[in-house]
């Protein structure tokens, strides 16, 4: 089959999916439609990684392109790349693990199991779409699930934390599509060479990344540079709510807390890569120079997140809301390995959004498993569990150790590359020493709190005497190990073979380095070197 | 010049009024023939409409002309809009068959009919009014069936309420517009619009500027916008479900039509070098004070409407918020213009604005007749529109929460569906204008914002809310049963056609769906001697 028309089916085969999961008669029904609709596009995943494979990992591959809106030139444009790829494996393979982890909703289960793939839609969507405009509608399309599956299936402060949510990421979406308005408007001057006028406008991200002509629109000292410098901002914005980062982190805890396992799984484990995978995309590579001037403040955000949550998460008592935090902890890599302008912390921050993805969803996986039979998730509430269930501790082990970036597990090699790579950036122009060794330093310190709050928590959960209430639990079910195990050996392998990632993003990561360093020096003059 | 009777040319353009017109007299005439019948009348009204429309669809073509002496101006604009006034029409009587039919009694069949009839009229001859005469007449021939069509529930103390405060709001703003027009009549010696425009940009004088101030007066009235919305909300309210759907949407979309028209005629006025860069920051001015009170209306109706428990008040507040996105732009096709300072300066054409327009009111008749409907059905189940008699809805007939949810997400504007692509095209045009239109952009956004959380809350009390059955306490309680199955059952299939038409044209026009379809209309006529004839968003 061809493959681009492969990469459209997978994005919209969840789609058709939802639809019958409503059409069909049972739940059993549905719940098998959407286990065999995920086991589907994860199979197609594959082959398109396998189509990629054949391309040599080069660029930009299998895109598909059609007129869409004339009237201000949107196309339908889809592809894949590097960057894309590896985050379209993930978010296949973790949704064929959380349709079975969703196999015990009752309430509402059809409805639930269609709104669940709407979102896969919307998510593979923001993977692979290639025109700006698409790339927004996929982006917001996949807030509306979301919102009905917090508000509808969540737990007491439901309505609260949905809301929330929305909002917030909804004020996100609008500082995107004010950035988009303005491309409108400047881009058409690109194509005709200087005065407004003339020219057709485009939203495709990769021109809009690689055109020497728009670049220089947004370059420092440009006709626009006020624009770019505003417009870096606003993306950023867009992005870190998402991420989330701090100080736009506080529907996080809530919307974990208040939502089911399985979409707490997924909004960690997908959803927040979307913040990540659109910083790299969209706000480093269509603004870098405003990157360079603005570096200090986005590496500071991210320091203050990594340092920040890590010391909330030491500091809770609800075990779910400890692993929220540490996501704002662990997505604060990503923004510090941007933020810093070299490949290693680059590819860093790359790796840091794929481990993360696979032990964030894990954590809230271990949690949900507790939650389910004590129906509480207070810390100081538990204890002993390994007495109690050794094979989950076990893998238990494995997945906060991995969170915690134990060497050989998937999250050390993220977080060591991000450290690296703000090394790295010490004798660059505009890196002041002093500060690129604090920054360093604070988020090193990060990774000794991460190993304080997780062995903190361990200790006091699976440690020390059995409690008398775990008599009447249920044991531990096939199904649940399965998707322990799957997680667990996924962190187990990517913690020893990182070159399972990198080797499909190098081609790729390669040209947007081009991109960020074409950069360097212009800022190099014009920050007296 | 000698009055001359007008060439048939000229009356075959006007036919869709006069279709109208004639089915006016026929519902009237009705009950001497058939007594107390309410289909027969429906019938002659359907049938006016159809011939109505006919003609609208077929004067589709004609390039722009001014007929009758320059009172009336018929160009691809104008007859878009009356074609989409006829669709909506034709759904406010499936929506008054489905829900409204019992509550108006036979006797006042004819009468309710007839003054849909008319307002619909005044609406069609709204759009294309080119003189302050036909102004002044077509918004009396829109409002005044319009106040008793809101007082049509006779004995209902609130329908009662809301047909006065109508009528003497409308009464105050009619007389200060014809006050407005008789200073600019006085002043300029011409009733013509053009003239007029060529003569306030030419030579301004503070007398004439109360003219024109006084003339959009009547205007502010018809879009409800702020300081002339007090009436909005509580007619809205007070009013038969069907006749507010008619009211938010014709009445509203015919105003800003209209405004549309005069506006672009001073901006005509200015492109063809009337006035010079006198005259040009004059307009620039005008531009600016239409937009801010577009912003200003907009922003108070999303503010009020937070705090609203009734839907179909909500509803009111929304569509103020509409009607001020509209202004918002629309303010901007006094700047534009192929020729002149307005080609020198920016890169706007009267054509981007009025297929914006167009657009935006395309979208806007579904997304609101759709989320009428629905208010119409469940308020028939439950005998209410408070927002909590809406809770549960979602499990007890998941069809009719659902599809209101994809009505109110396309009024806030999620991407996919049709509401998402209106505002963009509003954001666009407003990208033309330089600074004063990014700051419109921001203010745009900012009310998106603002709306998310109000037209959330009917889908909160619908999903989140309730729904266990356990703790409820709410009429839909009783209901359940007659309305869950229903559709497509008990409730007519007209509900479920209308519902479902106003879906599938969201999703269509989501999809970027009569995008082509309203640049291609959004052509306006353009006064000889002003700016070259016509001017579509294609020429640049």
């Amino acid at each position: 089959m061809d493959m681009a028309a492969l990469l459209n089916w997978m994005i919209f085969l969840p789609l058709i999916g939802g639809v019958l999961c409503l059409a069909v008669a049972s739940r059993q029904a549905a719940r098998q439609v959407a286990l065999w609709t995920s086991i589907a596009t994860f199979v197609l995943s594959v082959i398109l990684a396998a189509g990629y494979y054949g391309q040599g990992y080069a660029g930009v591959q299998f895109v598909t392109q059609l007129r869409w809106i004339d009237s201000i030139n949107v196309e339908y444009r889809t592809g894949v790349d590097g960057l894309s790829l590896p985050l379209v494996l993930l978010t296949t393979a973790l949704s064929v693990l959380v349709v079975i982890a969703s196999w015990d909703i009752q309430k509402a289960a059809k409805a639930y199991l269609a709104l669940y793939l709407f979102l896969m839609t919307g998510m593979l969507g923001v993977f692979l779409a290639l025109d700006l405009f698409l790339f927004y509608v996929f982006f917001e399309v996949s807030l509306l699930p979301m919102y009905f599956l917090i508000g509808v299936w969540g737990g007491p402060r439901k309505e609260y934390a949905a809301i929330k949510f929305f909002l917030y990421t909804l004020f996100g979406s609008i500082c995107l599509l004010v950035v988009m308005l303005g491309i409108y408007f400047f881009t058409p001057e690109a194509a005709a060479g200087g005065a407004s006028g003339g020219g057709q406008n485009t939203w495709d991200m990769i021109r809009l990344q690689t055109d020497p002509a728009i670049g220089a629109l947004f370059a420092r000292g440009g006709p626009h540079w006020g624009f770019a410098k505003l417009a870096f901002w606003l993306t950023l914005i867009a992005f870190l709510v998402k991420l989330p980062g701090v100080p736009f982190h506080t529907w996080l805890p809530d919307a974990h807390v208040e939502a089911p396992t399985p979409i707490s799984m997924i909004l960690a484990g997908v959803l927040l890569k979307m913040g990540g995978y659109a910083m790299m995309r969209i706000t480093w590579p269509f603004f870098p120079d405003a990157a360079i001037l603005f570096w200090k403040c986005a590496a500071g955000l991210g320091v203050i997140s990594i340092v920040y949550g890590a010391f909330c998460a030491m500091a809770q008592a609800d075990w779910k809301k400890l692993v929220a935090y540490s996501s704002v902890s662990h997505m604060g890599y990503v923004l510090l390995g941007l933020a810093v302008l070299t490949r290693a912390g680059f590819d860093g921050a790359y790796y840091q959004m794929i481990a993360h993805g696979i032990t964030s969803a894990m954590m809230f996986f271990l949690v949900g498993v507790v939650y389910d039979r004590a129906h509480h998730r207070q810390i100081d509430r538990l204890g002993g569990l390994w007495l109690k269930w050794p094979a989950y501790s076990g893998w238990a082990a494995v997945g906060f150790f991995a969170a915690m970036g134990l060497p050989g597990l998937c999250g050390f090699v993220g977080e060591v590359m991000v450290l690296l790579g703000t090394f790295q950036a010490v004798g660059n122009p505009g890196f002041p020493t002093a500060l690129v060794y604090t920054y360093g330093v604070l988020a090193a310190s990060g990774v000794i709190l991460t190993a304080g709050y997780i062995l903190w928590m361990f200790q006091r959960v699976y440690m020390g005497p059995q409690r008398a209430e775990y008599a009447g639990y249920e044991p531990v079910k096939g199904r649940e190990y399965f998707i322990m195990v799957t997680l667990g050996l996924a962190a187990l392998v990517f913690g020893v073979v990182p070159y399972l990632v990198f080797v499909m993003t190098n081609p790729t990561f390669d040209g947007i380095m081009k991109i960020i360093s074409v950069a360097v020096p212009a800022a190099q003059t014009a920050l007296g070197g | 010049m000698m009055p001359k009777l007008p060439a048939w040319e000229e009356i075959r353009l006007v036919l869709p009024e006069i279709g109208l017109a004639v089915g006016m007299c026929a519902v009237l005439l009705v009950p001497f023939a058939r007594r107390l019948s309410k289909s027969v009348p429906a019938a002659a009204a359907l049938i006016a409409l159809g011939l109505a429309g006919f003609f609208a669809v077929d004067s589709l073509g004609v390039s722009g002309r001014s007929i009758l002496a320059g009172a009336l101006v018929i160009d691809p604009f104008s007859q878009f809009f009356k074609v989409l006034l006829v669709v909506f029409t034709v759904l406010v009587l499936a929506q008054w068959l489905l829900a409204g039919k019992d509550r108006i009694s036979a006797a006042d069949t004819p009468d309710f009919l007839c003054l849909l009839l008319g307002a619909t009229a005044g609406m069609a001859l709204m759009a294309s009014a080119a003189n302050l005469l036909s102004i002044v007449v077509s918004i009396e021939m829109a409002s005044l069936p319009s106040y008793a069509l809101a007082g049509m529930r006779k004995l209902q103390r609130r329908g009662s309420e809301a047909a006065l405060k109508y009528v003497l709001f409308g009464a105050v703003a009619s007389a200060l517009m014809i006050y407005g027009c008789s200073l600019l009549y006085g002043l300029t010696g011409s009733l013509d619009l053009p003239t007029v425009a060529n003569a306030v940009v030419s030579g301004f004088s503070p007398l004439l500027g109360l003219g024109v101030l006084l003339l959009f007066v009547g205007l502010a009235f018809k879009l409800s916008a702020v300081p002339l919305h007090f009436w909005c909300p509580d007619v809205f309210e007070g009013a038969p479900t069907e006749v507010t759907t008619f009211l938010s949407v014709a009445s509203k979309g015919a105003a800003v039509c209209l405004l549309t028209r005069i506006l672009w005629s001073f901006g005509a006025a200015a492109a063809a070098g009337v006035g010079g860069e006198r005259g040009w920051n004059l307009l620039v001015g005008l531009a600016v004070a239409v937009a801010a009170l577009g912003a200003i209306t907009a922003t108070w109706g999303n503010l009020v409407a937070m705090h609203q428990t009734n839907l179909k008040r909500l509803l009111a507040y929304s569509s103020m918020a509409h009607a001020g996105y509209l202004m918002m732009a629309v303010g901007l096709i006094a700047i534009s213009g192929p020729t002149g300072p307005a080609a020198a300066k920016l890169n706007l054409l009267p054509g981007h604005v009025a297929a914006a327009v167009l657009f935006y009111l395309l979208v806007y008749l579904f997304m609101n007749m759709g989320a009428f409907t629905v208010v119409a059905l469940a308020a028939q189940q439950v005998g209410s529109e408070d927002l909590r008699a809406y809770r549960g809805l979602m499990a007890w007939s998941p069809w009719l929460g659902v599809l209101l949810t994809v009505f109110l997400l396309s009024l806030f504007g999620m991407p996919g569906l049709g509401g998402f692509l209106g505002k963009i095209y509003l954001a666009v045009v407003m990208t033309k204008v330089g600074s004063i239109g990014f700051v419109l952009i921001a203010v745009l956004l900012f009310n998106t914002l603002l709306s998310l959380y109000y037209y959330m809350r009917p889908v909160y009390f619908m999903a989140f809310a309730g729904g266990s059955g356990a703790e409820d306490d709410s009429p839909l309680a009783d209901a359940r049963g007659s309305l869950m199955p229903s559709l497509p059952g008990a409730v007519p299939g007209v509900g479920v056609a209308v519902l479902v038409i106003c879906a599938l044209a969201l999703v269509w026009t989501g999809l970027g769906g009569g995008s082509g379809m309203t640049k291609d209309y959004g052509l306006i006529w353009s006064p000889p001697g002003q700016a070259a004839a016509i001017v579509s968003a294609e020429s640049k």
